[in-house]
């Protein structure tokens, strides 16, 4: 699965029109169905508390789905992170191979004092060799966040879907309720799937958060002599 | 050189304390843009994810800091090193033309 910015924003959109034509449908599916079945002695106020239970239902999940809004933000940022650490695993690469390049003069400072610059040195390119393998697994576990995050919207957004479809002409009660059901469980499962998904970049991310060799005592080497 | 021991191409000192010059300026880049990349608003379900990569760029952030210093300090010494020898060798010059 990729991620665009572009069709992200499309999806939000798509979710927050989804819920207010979810409730449109929903109020004129309960105004049908009462306008056809109140004036039937007794079954008239089964339908009746049955309805207040959609509607209960109906504002447990709106809620739900309203909460997921606020982290929206959140996937495209983390995917333009994933960017930036990509460009800065690029740029680490990039001086690594320049301190590299520096081994062509090891021969020209012999003696005492070239004995200790080249002992000095030693540890500085394992050390920007290990930054751009962090930058590396930082950008990818960045992406991966985005990616969960893209992933729950998508699933938020057919939840919407489906349950637009239930109730979207109902003329009876028991579509309803089992229409928003239907949603609260696919939301559920929807939210169960994002964590799953966020953990296992957690993981990720506390890979790229451990002790090195490259940073003795959890520090950049020092450019010391012995 | 009159100094025992030293064999040095004093003109390959500055070329390389420009590499470590440039590789403190880059690492410090690193360092400033990692210290950028943050997420200040609330986390909800991305909580454990969001906490651990502000861990990691924490650290990486720290660790360039420390980085560009150290790499810094080598372009430095490599310039005083080169001073130092080319301040012998001028001396040594000196000298020589005060024998003859």
């Amino acid at each position: 699965m990729d991620f665009s910015p572009g069709q992200y924003d499309a999806l939000i959109q798509k979710i927050e029109n989804g819920l207010n034509t979810a409730v449109s449908d929903a109020n004129a599916a309960i105004s049908r169905i009462e306008g056809a079945t109140s004036w039937i002695p007794g079954i008239g106020s089964a339908i009746k508390e049955a309805l207040d239970k959609f509607v209960s239902l109906m504002k447990e999940f709106m809620a739900k789905v309203g909460e997921a809004l606020k982290w929206t933000q959140i996937p495209p940022t983390m995917w333009q992170f994933g960017q930036t650490w990509l460009n800065l695993a690029t740029q680490a690469g990039q001086t690594a191979v320049n301190v590299k390049d520096l081994d062509s003069y090891s021969s020209q400072w012999q003696g005492i004092a070239g004995g200790k610059y080249a002992t000095g040195v030693a540890g500085q390119r394992p050390a920007v060799d290990t930054i751009q393998a962090r930058c590396n697994q930082i950008s990818g576990a960045c992406t991966g966040t985005a990616i969960s995050g893209l992933a729950f919207y998508i699933s938020v957004a057919t939840t919407i879907i489906g349950l637009i479809i239930a109730i979207a002409g109902a003329e009876l009660v028991f579509p309803l309720v089992a229409g928003i059901i239907t949603a609260i469980v696919g939301l559920a499962g929807a939210v169960a799937s994002l964590l799953i998904g966020v953990e296992g970049q957690a993981r990720t991310f506390q890979q790229a958060n451990e002790p090195s060799d490259s940073f003795p005592g959890n520090a950049w080497p020092q450019a010391v002599a012995p | 050189m009159g100094q025992p021991g030293v064999d040095v191409d004093r003109a390959a000192l500055l070329p390389q304390a420009k590499v470590w010059d440039d590789a403190s300026a880059s690492i410090g880049q690193i360092a400033s843009t990692a210290d950028g990349a943050t997420w200040t608003g609330t986390t909800g379900p991305f909580t454990d994810a969001i906490d651990a990569y502000d861990a990691a760029r924490q650290d990486v952030s720290i660790w360039c800091h420390q980085g560009q210093q150290e790499m810094q300090k080598i372009a430095d010494a490599l310039v005083k090193a080169y001073q130092t020898y080319d301040a012998a060798e001028n001396s040594n010059i000196r000298h020589i033309r005060h024998i003859h």
